[in-house]
């Protein structure tokens, strides 16, 4: 039962060793990017699953920038796919209008949405994890504050990231004291969980005043000095960037490129 | 320099009613001088500590550093000259990366960029990381992990130290380092701890907690090699 | 009770991202606000409290006379130990990270996810049912009951959340009634885990450090509030039992007659957002939606396989 902690552990741990990309372009245009990008790609109807196809060169494109592997990017993204199955299967069962035929088989409209709402899943999973890959969690917390994210809103964020991997490791050995004494079920008797969290929670409240402690005596008081390594300034080539992909990306979905090709092709 | 003393003065404190942990205490360090403090556990060792840089406040007593009574006023000034670092260094590091940890404390103190910058540099060769700069704690072992907390500390320049167990839980070679890194040091020091090689080594001056209360304050060697009284007082 | 991105639409994303911001900014002001003395406790308090809900979570527990396990979602733990404004930061804090490091919702269903999930728990349920059910210090077992009662209803109108923001989105072809009927249900279980779950942590912070719980004192004395309570537990437990008979009726007529009609009965059954969507698809459209559908998914797929080709030679160099 303790599984799941340690994977989050292995995870967490692979995850520091990936140390983010040198690559020149500010982290806050990427930020930019990826956000238009998850916008406009959501804004395709599901009806549209070609046109939704063509967003997938978006991620393919920025591994390959950064030099990323992009096989490891999809297949974390299908962790994803159980949920918008879950989503994605009743449009199979009220959608049964047929969209075309291939042989004598007949797709409906609800597999093609079935088929466009796991495609949309696997691609916002995979800019938002190419992106976090590409600029490292801290450095990606850090440009939201420089994006006009409230400063504790940030430090929060990466205080509960810092605690995460002391916090886990306490209650693994925590729950490994008990289980060494107990069989090896797969999820804990509610009283036992609770006594284990119970125990944990106090001692971390305890933690907290001492860190607390240890922020006041080096001139803590109640603000978060301003960050003293900022990143680089804003260039013109993170303007370029920016731009660049915005566009391509609303040009994409205002011009439906692939239904224009698909009818011109028809018409010859 | 030789304003740099630290005066516990009949220091009392009581977390509750019923519940006293020190019991007047009364200790001087002088100018470079470095004195080891032993005690069982719950001898008000690590609440003394924490009155050193106004962390706590007595019940009862003073604590006087470099010639100035800790008070509201002073108590900014105060932290500044008295570096304290924790027994758990996981507790001291709380920033995203070593280099923002060591900044923490001169950001706070509003130095310019350049000048967090020096001190960074300065803090992490005293101690001998720099390699480890842009790492994060969890990805550091324990001995790196403590040095790094020394080095948070040193940043803030003071020129008294003050460590709860800075050997507890490393693995003999982290502990040796430690222990030769802070002979190097040249501030004056007050070291609890339970590591009485340690103790020995370092520190020629040893005080000894029973209860709340100091039980003997002598020499190092003559205190350890007492035994009678090292029984009694749990050690 | 996570929602993915694929849920969404771009307008409601937007509309409940703008609401999750406003409620993010309200609670830094609120605890920037506070006296600095206290922020230097609440602010590494907040950073290990949302550690642990985290590491929480990895741990399943079993529901007790369901053989069904769950994870605590932790608003109502985290609201008891640091106060509502300080308790959502915190929870919303973990539903980011859970975000952009464990593709848990998305990042367009953030703001979702953040009113669903924190604001309903920590600034609906617990002021108004948590405070006046323990009024300050009440016994042990009130303690539990008010955990087991608020979070019961938190989850419940999150699930409701969820079906509403995805009905407003158009995504799922499931009705909003059924959506809710198989929701409900299902939250009132998760409820219950989260509840006990909760009065398990709150018995034994209770027991080892009582100082450690924010002071649980309404802030102005309402008499009303439990007896509102009351009534949102019993319409919400309603609510779910009739649902869950509506689902469990035979829908063989129903399917016979969807088979019939060829699904000309489903056009009619769609709500007024889902019917202006594909209004606004149909003008946007250059040709009917389906016609070129085969043409275009060979098309697309062979450019997409034909740049990931090219870009694994360019990157092999």
């Amino acid at each position: 039962m303790s599984e799941p902690l340690q994977r989050l552990l292995v995870r967490l741990s692979t995850l520091e060793q990936s140390q983010p990309t040198r690559s020149p372009i500010d982290p806050r245009a990427r930020i930019v990017v990826c956000v238009v990008y998850l916008i406009v790609m959501l804004s395709v109807p599901i009806a549209k699953l070609s046109e939704l196809m063509l967003y997938a060169l978006y991620p393919i494109i920025c591994t390959a920038e950064v030099g990323v592997r992009y096989g490891a990017i999809a297949r974390r993204s299908l962790v994803v796919v159980p949920f918008a199955a879950v989503v994605g299967v009743f449009n199979i069962f009220y959608e049964r209008e047929v969209a075309f035929t291939i042989g004598s088989v007949a797709v409906t409209r609800g597999w093609l949405e079935f088929v466009a709402i796991i495609v949309r899943a696997l691609l916002s999973v995979q800019a938002l994890l190419v992106l976090v890959r590409v600029v490292g969690y801290n450095r990606l917390c850090h440009n939201l504050q420089r994006l006009g994210v409230p400063a504790l809103f940030v430090t929060q964020l990466t205080l509960l990231y810092r605690y995460m991997f002391v916090l886990a490791e306490q209650l693994l050995s925590l729950v490994r004291a008990r289980t060494a004494r107990s069989f090896g079920r797969r999820a804990m008797p509610i009283g036992e969980w609770g006594a284990i969290v119970g125990q944990l929670t106090v001692r971390s409240i305890e933690r907290a005043d001492r860190i607390s402690q240890a922020m006041v005596a080096r001139g803590f008081e109640g603000r978060m000095p301003p960050p003293t390594y900022a990143d680089r300034r804003w260039q013109w080539r993170d303007t370029a960037y920016l731009a660049g992909w915005s566009v391509a990306i609303i040009v994409c979905r205002l011009t439906l490129p692939v239904e224009r090709l698909a009818q011109l092709f028809k018409s010859l | 320099m030789s304003h740099h003393f630290i005066l516990f003065d009949d220091i009392h404190y009581q977390y509750s009613a019923e519940r006293e942990a020190l019991r007047g205490v009364t200790l001087r360090l002088d100018h470079g001088e470095k004195v080891a403090l032993v005690g069982a556990n719950g001898a008000g060792k690590s609440t003394l500590l924490l009155h050193a840089n106004g962390l706590l406040t007595p019940s009862q007593g003073r604590v006087v550093v470099g010639g100035a009574t800790l008070t509201r006023k002073t108590l900014s000034v105060i932290r500044q000259t008295v570096g304290l670092v924790f027994q758990n260094p996981d507790d001291q590091l709380f920033m995203p990366s070593v280099e923002e940890d060591i900044a923490f404390g001169p950001a706070n103190m509003r130095l310019t960029a350049e000048e967090i910058e020096e001190r960074v540099v300065r803090a992490l060769q005293a101690v001998g990381a720099t390699e480890l700069r842009h790492r994060s704690p969890h990805q550091l072992s324990g001995g790196e992990k403590r040095r790094v907390a020394i080095a948070t500390v040193l940043a803030m320049e003071p020129s008294i130290l003050v460590m709860d167990e800075p050997t507890a839980g490393l693995d003999p070679r982290a502990r040796r380092q430690i222990i030769t890194l802070l002979r190097t040091f040249a501030h004056t020091a007050l070291i609890a701890t339970h590591d009485l090689e340690m103790a020995r080594e370092l520190c020629p001056r040893t005080v000894v907690m029973h209860s709340g209360r100091i039980a003997a304050d002598g020499t190092t060697r003559e205190l350890l090699d007492n035994t009678q009284l090292m029984d009694r007082c749990g050690l | 009770m996570h929602m993915s991105d694929t849920l969404i639409s771009p307008a409601v994303a937007a509309v409940t991202s703008l609401a999750a911001v406003a409620l993010v900014a309200v609670a830094v002001r609120r605890i920037g606000r506070a006296d600095r003395l206290a922020t230097t406790r609440l602010i590494p308090l907040m950073g290990v409290m949302g550690a642990l809900v985290f590491a929480a979570q990895m741990l399943n527990f079993s529901i007790p006379g369901t053989g069904s396990s769950g994870h605590i979602v932790g608003g109502v733990l985290l609201a008891a130990v640091l106060g509502e404004w300080a308790g959502f930061l915190t929870l919303t804090s973990v539903i980011v990270v859970q975000c952009l490091l464990f593709a848990d919702g998305g990042l367009m269903t953030l703001g979702c996810n953040i009113l669903n999930m924190a604001a309903l728990s920590c600034l609906v349920a617990y002021p108004l049912i948590f405070k006046p059910l323990v009024r300050g210090n009440g016994s042990t077992a009130r303690w539990a009951a008010a955990s087991v009662a608020t979070s019961i209803v938190a989850l419940e109108m999150g699930a409701m959340g969820v079906t509403i923001e995805s009905e407003l989105s158009g995504i799922t072809a499931l009705p909003y009634g059924r959506f809710l009927a198989f929701m409900l249900p299902i939250h009132l279980l998760v409820g219950l885990g989260e509840g006990l779950a909760t009065a398990a942590i709150v018995a034994s912070l209770r027991r080892f450090r009582a100082d450690l719980l924010v002071d649980a004192t309404p802030t102005k004395p309402r008499p009303r509030g439990a007896i509102m309570a009351a009534t949102v537990v019993v319409a919400l437990v309603a609510a779910s039992v009739a649902g869950s008979i509506a689902s469990s009726q035979p829908d063989g007529l129903e399917w016979s007659v969807e088979r019939t009609t060829e699904g000309a009965e489903i056009t009619d059954n769609q709500t007024l957002a889902h019917r202006s969507a594909s209004a606004l698809q149909r003008t946007t459209a250059l040709m009917p939606d389906y016609e070129a559908s085969m043409a275009g998914l060979v098309g697309v797929g062979a450019t997409v396989a034909l740049v990931f080709a090219l870009t694994r030679l360019v990157r092999r160099r």
